[in-house]
């Protein structure tokens, strides 16, 4: 199936290069003065600003309608004011926010205090799914109070030092908005306000007049959704729209428009790490030195792809630049094997390789991979899984007898931090975490509480233990392709890959 | 008429309460949303609040008992995914899917007729041999292919139309010419032989003896009862278009209801994918009764509802 | 008949076909001079070549794989053949028309039969409402009662002579100069034959047209035409007026056509042989119709027993309920005095070896999938106490003989037989139990008539070296004749008259019977005139034979 959608996408793909590269690309529906069309993926479900950071619904809210409390800076990692002017701390588990003053929602109605306390609460209220509060505040207990009419504090149980990054997540809407439902029409401060979702076929926002910050160049933005990566390709190319942000690697064959970057994405191949022969670390290393990282770049996997060392992409607090690259070592590999098997190890035993039906790679890569390690001296068999047989291996509780595996995954964190990524992908009591460290535990704990420089720090180190205690193979950061027509200039970003800022768009 | 309609309703009540059990069964037997719904890093509690809030940790004969019980009060479910009610959403798909679905058989039905007729009139003649090939190619052609293709030569290269999207009637242009080439071709195969074989038919001869032209025994004898095996396979084309013309809708951008129903399957939203169903069965029915009803109206031998016409 | 030409010329016509085994000559040059007013008949069984001649005529022969390759064919002194297709389209239907031997298959099934006939007025330039008031005229003079309303109904609606009277209507709506009936009668009742015949007469007498009859029945043609050619291999051997032809046959086929209608048969005496098959009182009803009304016959051992009737008459359905293949609603039927509703499961298995069944479709009775080998063994497979599988081959080989077969034909399938020798092969599965009753329900009906003979000569055959009983049943009372000890008349589920064969025959009771006898067209001209005059009077003449139509 995998395997017939790249023919399909790559067929789709040469066609409508081919029309490109011949100057076919007449444009079919002229834009006008500073109106865009921007065509994406899939249309959202619902544009509540509580879900604002799932993607189809970031992509047309986040930054543009509804603006957040703090906002992330994509070139430097650091966390820089957006609603909120300013934060300190308080003590130890409060932080004190003051709200840039004179902003109004787009309904008229002020940014305030207790604007800002009733969207927090509405985002916690336990009968509304909102994926904000299920990704990044379930449990966690906050209590926010106003100190004056623009100043939060907000209070938690256990220190919570990052704080301001979560608050990057967090949207702010009118008062007025529905507490009950999510909702299809949001009102928020941004540069943008709706003007109409047309279900199933296009939604409109124009320019906020009453914007406090900056007025951004484009007036006027129509969405337009098409799932088909060679259409959205086309589309861009023929004039009827001015951004993908997301088309085919194979679609991307215009030097000119198509641009790839680093969408925060990486990709692992997780280890069984309590079941033999995994349990011993030769194999674990043998492993890492079996896999030809650079060889399936441009092969199996997208050739834009970098390869990765870490589990965060480097702009993140807490990468560690100084963890090495493992090299591709078959020779060692094979004597690693050797060795482990000399010391009674049961290398010979049955690894499974599990693969979600449909992650990137298709079937070509994990076939290449466990050639790669069949080399080495290990007995793999390829194990590909729709999605709720993959979620059994994938997420604890791990069922008992699961034979001894290798999963392969992607990971995404543009959150700034590389908190989550530490808790879930190493900590004991990760989600999907396979590793049992009492010291990792101590150290991604103790990294929580602190707060930067000495955090990174902490985080770095992390990283740097994982990696020699080689607890996964980390394979690649992944990258997407964006087209962007010939009137506009806007420079894709990790963030690109949540939201798309159209005040960061210019005409030509 | 009337009565044979009810009763035929009636019958199809057991058989929709019958599919409603099927499909519950089999969404559910894909697996807890709960994974796909939630993100990755999403905490266990957070997995455990979220199948409580839902009912999904009920006994399955638990949710069915909800399920139908809800659906007696008109109550289709939420959309888990949307957000919205299913049958809102489902029904704010389906005069997409209807309008394509009518302008495409509309037009495979007229011209297929025209084409078939006039191969059949000269078995294996010029005429014959050009169309057959063709049929056969657009019957077989694969639609994503097709539709491609389409997009590169009438939207890029020639530029007469938009690659995609339903803002204007040119929209539609390119869609409908890509879904209407497979029942076109089998259509056609279809009035062809049905027509080669009523014009050898005894009451063709009959026909000719009375002095008719040719043209007059072909579409005034022969079509009429060559129009009965065409009206069955375009029953079965359409059905198949009614219940979403998936690659198409993909494509083009047309938020129809087989776009709406695959992704529901994908994303595992229960009461959408039910709502869905259960519309299209409602669909297949009056279809079926529309093509009995006028079975009987170009067949004077075919009895609907057990009454004779005298 | 002021002009010397005549109206249809056939000169020297030569038609084939192209056949995957070579090219077959269907009509091998013959000629045929038909003048205006006259009536001529082509007599010939099928494949003879007779209704290829009419099609030739019509221009309505499938081309390929068949075309005219020589002679001509001329109308009114023009002609057809080397005709513009446009001006032979204004001939046909309004100059010479035609009445199909099929009606059922030769009307629309899609359209009223009333908008058929109105259809040949419109083709030729009559206008709407005119085309509509004479079709309307036309089904109220071919008999078709309440005219005006069942214009708008369709031919399944109608019976077999009504749809024969719907065609003629539309033939002779524009009143044809000529008008070619191709079997028009066959497969009609005997009864509805006569008044299909008298109508045609009729309605060429009032219209002056011209008959060209194809038939392969002697007693149509002697009833309607004055001249004859009698057609075998796609040639004329034997042309002349009808009493000549009938009375003085030349040509050995013609002698032999006419024998195999007057053949006498040998004389057996069953009068007081043992009664295998007792019917008593025996009623049937199909939902609230009833079929068959208190019914009761007697079939003794090696006795041929003949049921009539016509279609709708019960006789089939008495046969099925003898074969169990229909329950009857009241009375019994007792075999060697057993109820056959009563036997135990290896009694009624020994019932089913002793009766078994030829039926009328021969084409639809052999599975066309199996070998006529294993068409003659089912019976021991289904019965395995019978016949050693050993010995199936030996048997089968002597059964095939014993019908005229050969043991190579045991290999074939039955689509490579004629329908005669379709009919050997059923009566050979029939035998293979040795069975003592054999039920023959319109057994022959379907044949040629030398065929017909063949068949029956077996029989009769069969019936003197096996001892079998045959309880015969047909709507055909000439075959019965020649060939049954006694005869059962039924009319409308009843019996109407039984008794020996001479006696019914020489001096039937029931008026039924006698017109029966009457409409029953004998192949003697003179004979067949007296014949038809007598029936004319019994039925109280014109009026009385459109009643009887408005009811067949």
């Amino acid at each position: 199936m995998a395997n017939r959608l790249r023919t399909r996408q790559a067929l789709g793909a040469t066609l409508l290069a081919s029309a490109v590269v011949l100057g076919f690309g007449a444009p079919a529906l002229a834009q006008q003065n500073d109106a865009i069309t921007v065509v994406q993926e899939q249309e959202p479900d619902t544009l509540d600003p509580c879900e604002l950071t799932k993607k189809n619904v970031g992509m047309v809210i986040r930054e543009n309608i509804v603006e957040t409390v703090t906002e992330i800076n994509q070139q430097t990692g650091k966390v820089d004011p957006r609603l909120a002017e300013s934060w300190s701390t308080i003590d130890d588990t409060t932080w004190r926010f003051k709200l840039r003053p004179g902003v109004k929602f787009h309904d008229g109605k002020p940014l305030n205090a207790a604007a800002f306390i009733q969207a927090f609460k509405r985002m916690m209220d336990p009968n509304l799914s909102c994926s904000n509060r299920v990704l990044y505040f379930e449990g966690m207990g906050v209590d926010l109070t106003a100190v004056d009419d623009l100043t939060v504090d907000v209070k938690t149980p256990q220190p919570s030092p990052i704080m301001p990054v979560l608050m990057s997540m967090v949207g702010i809407e009118s008062p007025a908005t529905d507490a009950h439902t999510l909702v299809r029409n949001p009102v928020g401060t941004g540069p943008y306000r709706l003007v109409e979702w047309a279900s199933g076929r296009s939604i409109t926002t124009e320019r906020n007049p009453d914007y406090w910050g900056e007025k951004p160049q484009v007036g006027k933005v129509t969405y337009v959704f098409r799932e088909e990566p060679a259409v959205r390709a086309a589309m861009v190319a023929n004039g009827e729209a001015d951004i993908s942000p997301v088309i085919a690697p194979q679609d991307a064959t215009n030097k000119d428009t198509d641009h790839s970057y680093l969408n925060s994405e990486t990709v692992r191949l997780r280890f069984d790490i309590g079941k033999p022969p995994l349990d011993d670390i030769r194999v674990r290393e043998a492993i890492n030195y079996a896999l030809d990282r650079q060889a399936m770049l441009g092969t199996v996997f997208s050739a834009s792809w970098q390869p990765a060392k870490n589990m965060v992409m480097p702009t993140i607090n807490g990468y560690n630049d100084a963890v090495p690259f493992w090299p591709y070592d078959p020779d060692k590999a094979r004597a690693l094997i050797a060795e482990a098997r000399a010391a009674g190890v049961p290398v010979d035993n049955e690894i499974l390789l599990i693969v979600n039906n449909g992650s990137p790679g298709g079937t070509e890569a994990p076939t290449v991979m466990i050639e790669m390690l069949k080399d080495a001296g290990l007995n793999v068999r390829l194990q590909i899984l729709e999605s709720a047989e993959f979620y059994k291996f994938f997420y604890k509780p791990f069922g008992d007898g699961q034979p001894a595996n290798i999963l392969f995954e992607s990971h995404d964190n543009n959150s700034g931090d590389a908190g989550f990524t530490l808790v879930g992908k190493y900590a004991s009591w990760g989600g999907t975490s396979k590793l049992n460290d009492a010291e990792v535990d101590s150290e991604i704990k103790r990294g929580l509480a602190a707060t930067d420089p000495e955090r990174g720090e902490i985080f770095r180190d992390v990283f740097k233990k994982v990696h020699d205690m080689a607890v996964d193979a980390v394979l690649y950061h992944q990258t997407t392709d964006t087209r962007i027509g010939p009137r506009i200039t806007y420079t894709p970003t990790a963030a690109t890959n949540q939201e798309l800022q159209i005040s960061q768009i210019q005409f030509k | 008429m009337a009565r044979y309609v009810l009763r035929r309703a009636l019958q199809s009540l057991y058989a929709v309460l019958m599919l409603l059990l099927i499909v519950f069964a089999m969404t559910r037997l894909t697996g807890d949303p709960t994974n796909q719904y939630l993100p990755l890093s999403a905490s266990p509690q957070a997995r455990a609040d979220f199948a409580a809030l839902h009912g999904f940790n009920d006994p399955y004969y638990v949710q069915f008992i909800h399920y139908v019980s809800d659906l007696a009060h008109g109550d289709f479910g939420q959309s888990l995914f949307k957000q919205r009610p299913a049958m809102e959403v489902a029904l704010e798909a389906f005069p997409i899917t209807l309008t394509l679905a009518f302008f495409t058989m509309s037009i495979a039905l007229v011209l297929s007729i025209v084409l078939g007729s006039l191969a059949a009139m000269r078995p294996n003649g010029l005429f014959d041999r050009m169309i057959s090939p063709l049929t056969i190619f657009t019957a077989s052609a694969p639609t994503f292919w097709v539709a491609l293709v389409a997009i590169f030569v009438f939207a890029m290269m020639l530029g007469w139309v938009p690659t995609s999207g339903m803002g204007t009637p040119v929209h539609w242009i390119l869609p409908v010419c890509v879904l209407v080439l497979t029942p076109l071709g089998v259509l056609t195969q279809v009035v062809r032989s049905s027509m080669v074989s009523s014009l050898s038919a005894p009451y063709a001869k009959t026909a000719l003896a009375k002095g008719a032209s040719d043209a007059r025994v072909v579409f005034v004898h022969a079509l009429r009862n060559s129009l009965l095996p065409l009206i069955t396979i375009a029953g079965v084309q359409a059905t198949g278009l009614v219940n979403g013309a998936v690659v198409i809708e993909t494509i083009f951008g047309f938020p129809g209801i087989g776009k709406v129903m695959i992704d529901s399957i994908r994303d595992r939203d229960f009461s959408l994918t039910i709502a869905c169903i259960l519309l299209a069965a409602v669909v297949v029915y009056a279809m079926n009764v529309a093509i009995d009803i006028m079975y009987a109206r170009l067949d004077p031998r075919v009895q609907i509802g057990g009454e004779a016409r005298r | 008949m002021l002009s010397k030409t005549p109206l249809l010329e056939i000169d020297n016509l030569v038609v084939d076909f192209e056949t995957p085994g070579g090219t077959f000559n269907a009509v091998r040059g013959i000629s045929l001079c038909l003048e205006q007013g006259g009536s001529h008949a082509i007599i010939g069984e099928s494949g003879s070549g007779k209704s290829v001649t009419a099609s030739a005529i019509m221009s309505l022969i499938d081309s390929p794989p068949g075309h005219v390759c020589g002679g001509d064919i001329r109308f009114q002194g023009r002609s057809i053949l080397s005709m513009p297709r446009a001006e032979r389209r204004r001939l046909y239907g309004r100059h010479i028309a035609m009445v199909f031997q099929d009606p059922a298959a030769h009307l629309n099934p899609v359209y009223p039969v009333g908008w058929q006939i109105a259809e040949v007025c419109r083709i030729h330039g009559r206008p709407a409402g005119e085309a509509k008031r004479s079709a309307i005229a036309l089904m109220d003079r071919v008999g078709i009662g309440d005219a005006a309303r069942r214009y708008h109904a369709f031919p399944h609606q109608f019976s077999g002579g009504q749809r024969q009277r719907i065609m003629i209507a539309m033939a002779m709506a524009l009143r044809p100069e000529l008008l070619i009936a191709d079997e028009p009668t066959t497969a009609l009742d005997v009864t509805v034959q006569a008044q299909i015949l008298e109508l045609i007469r009729e309605l060429q007498q009032e219209n002056g047209s011209a008959l060209l009859l194809i038939t392969h029945d002697l007693g149509v043609a002697a009833d309607i035409a004055r001249t004859v050619s009698v057609m075998r291999r796609g040639e004329f051997v034997e042309e002349g007026t009808i009493a000549d032809v009938f009375v003085a046959p030349r040509h050995s086929y013609t002698q032999k056509l006419l024998e195999a209608r007057t053949s006498s048969r040998p004389q057996v005496t069953t009068a007081d042989a043992e009664v295998l098959l007792e019917v008593k009182d025996v009623s049937i009803d199909y939902g609230s119709v009833r079929a068959v009304s208190d019914v009761s016959l007697q079939l003794r051992h090696n006795e041929v027993l003949c049921v009539v009737g016509e279609s709708g008459s019960g006789k089939s359905t008495i046969a099925n309920a003898i074969l169990r293949l229909r329950e009857i609603t009241s009375g019994s039927i007792c075999y060697r005095g057993a109820d056959i509703h009563k036997l135990g499961r290896a009694e009624l298995d020994a019932y089913h070896r002793a009766v078994q069944a030829v039926f009328q479709d021969p084409f639809g009775s052999l599975n066309p999938r199996m070998s006529v080998f294993d068409i003659i063994c089912e019976p021991w497979s289904i019965q395995r106490s019978v016949l050693p599988k050993s010995e199936w081959r030996q048997r089968s080989v002597e059964l095939m003989e014993s019908v005229g077969l050969t043991a190579g034909d045991l290999g074939k399938y039955p689509s490579e037989f004629s329908g005669g020798q379709r009919q050997r092969i059923a009566i050979a599965r029939a035998l293979a139990l040795q069975s003592e009753i054999i039920v023959c329900d319109e057994a022959v009906s379907a044949l040629d008539m030398t065929v017909q003979g063949q068949i029956i000569s077996l029989l009769q055959e069969i019936r003197a070296r096996m001892g079998v009983a045959l309880l015969f049943i047909t709507h055909d009372l000439t075959l019965v004749r020649n060939f049954a000890d006694r005869v059962i008349v039924m009319k409308a589920g009843e019996i109407v008259e039984q008794g020996s064969t001479e006696d019914v025959f020489s001096n039937p009771k029931h008026g039924y019977t006698k017109m029966l006898l009457a409409a029953c067209p004998v192949p003697d001209p003179v004979v067949q005139q007296e014949r038809r005059n007598a029936a004319k009077v019994a039925s109280g003449g014109n009026q009385g034979a459109h009643a009887l139509a408005r009811g067949a």
